[in-house]
């Protein structure tokens, strides 16, 4: 709480000066301290769980856009895996795949030739595709945290 | 889309030093293509691959509404050798940035590089791409 006051102000000498003041409540001042941290909390964990749901989002995304013959890169796609605080990782490799009718396990790791191309065939960017598609949902949804934040 | 994919092949194909580099196919087109390269085209050639986008976003700018899109390419630089593939991404890299790429309806906002260019090996062959990502930001 703010108060603003002018007069004489005895205690600051014997004969009392005229001044004006200006006065903020120590207990409204350690309550917006302690509101600010609540933001900043509230940021971090928010943002932190945005972020892990943009992961999980690259990982289903890529599943989706993935080409599918024998399952082995479908399969072998990971993740998310943690690399930092707002850092997640999803990878593709077909080593890491299962087929399940185990006709076409492919020991050689293709999975770069399928997402960059080859020179006889187009690259499908379906990593880079699920990328952007986690990109857009953090864009999309940093807004409503922002204001989720500011009702604090 | 299909504009926009045009657009980044033109661009490529009007480049002198491009064509220098790459030079003609059997038909005596510049070998810039889109996806996939001929079957009879030999090495040096560029490949405009085109990046599945979530799709656009509308913005309002002084009460007009604009749509403001995003587009993105693969240009795969493939040559016979390493120093060859990287000298003609270096190339590609300078025709982009200095290229027009106004496509009707859409005003072009820049094109951008995004992320680091890489060195990739063929399955098939003995040849190197090297992968440049770019970004088109687009206004209609």
């Amino acid at each position: 709480m703010v108060r603003v006051s002018s007069g004489n102000f005895s205690q600051l000498s014997s004969v009392g000066k005229t001044g004006a003041r200006i006065t903020v409540d120590r207990s409204s001042v350690l309550a917006t301290i302690e509101k600010l941290k609540l933001v900043g909390s509230q940021a971090g964990l928010q943002i932190g769980h945005l972020v892990y749901e943009a992961g999980i989002t690259m990982k289903t995304m890529a599943e989706a856009r993935v080409p599918v013959i024998t399952t082995n890169l479908k399969t072998g796609i990971k993740g998310p895996i943690k690399a930092g605080l707002y850092d997640w990782i999803v990878t593709a490799a077909s080593k890491d795949g299962t087929d399940p009718t185990g006709v076409g396990k492919n020991q050689k790791e293709y999975a770069p030739y399928v997402e960059f191309g080859t020179s006889k065939m187009a690259g499908r960017f379906f990593m880079a595709a699920a990328a952007l598609d986690a990109e857009a949902l953090i864009r999309a949804e940093l807004p409503i945290i922002a204001q989720r934040i500011q009702r604090l | 889309m299909k504009e926009q994919a045009l657009s980044m092949q033109r661009v490529l194909r009007d480049d002198t030093l491009v064509q220098t580099k790459v030079g003609t196919d059997a038909d005596g087109v510049v070998k810039v293509y889109q996806s996939q390269a001929r079957e009879d085209t030999n090495a040096p050639y560029i490949i405009v691959g085109i990046v599945p986008s979530p799709g656009s976003s509308v913005v309002a700018a002084y009460g007009d509404p604009v749509a403001v899109e995003v587009w993105r390419f693969g240009v795969s630089c493939w040559a016979r050798n390493s120093q060859e593939a990287w000298e003609l991404a270096e190339i590609a890299n300078e025709a982009v940035n200095a290229g027009d790429f106004e496509a009707e309806p859409y005003t072009s906002a820049g094109v951008f590089l995004r992320g680091t260019p890489q060195e990739l090996p063929d399955r098939d062959t003995n040849l190197r791409q090297v992968l440049m990502i770019y970004e088109m930001i687009t206004g209609r």
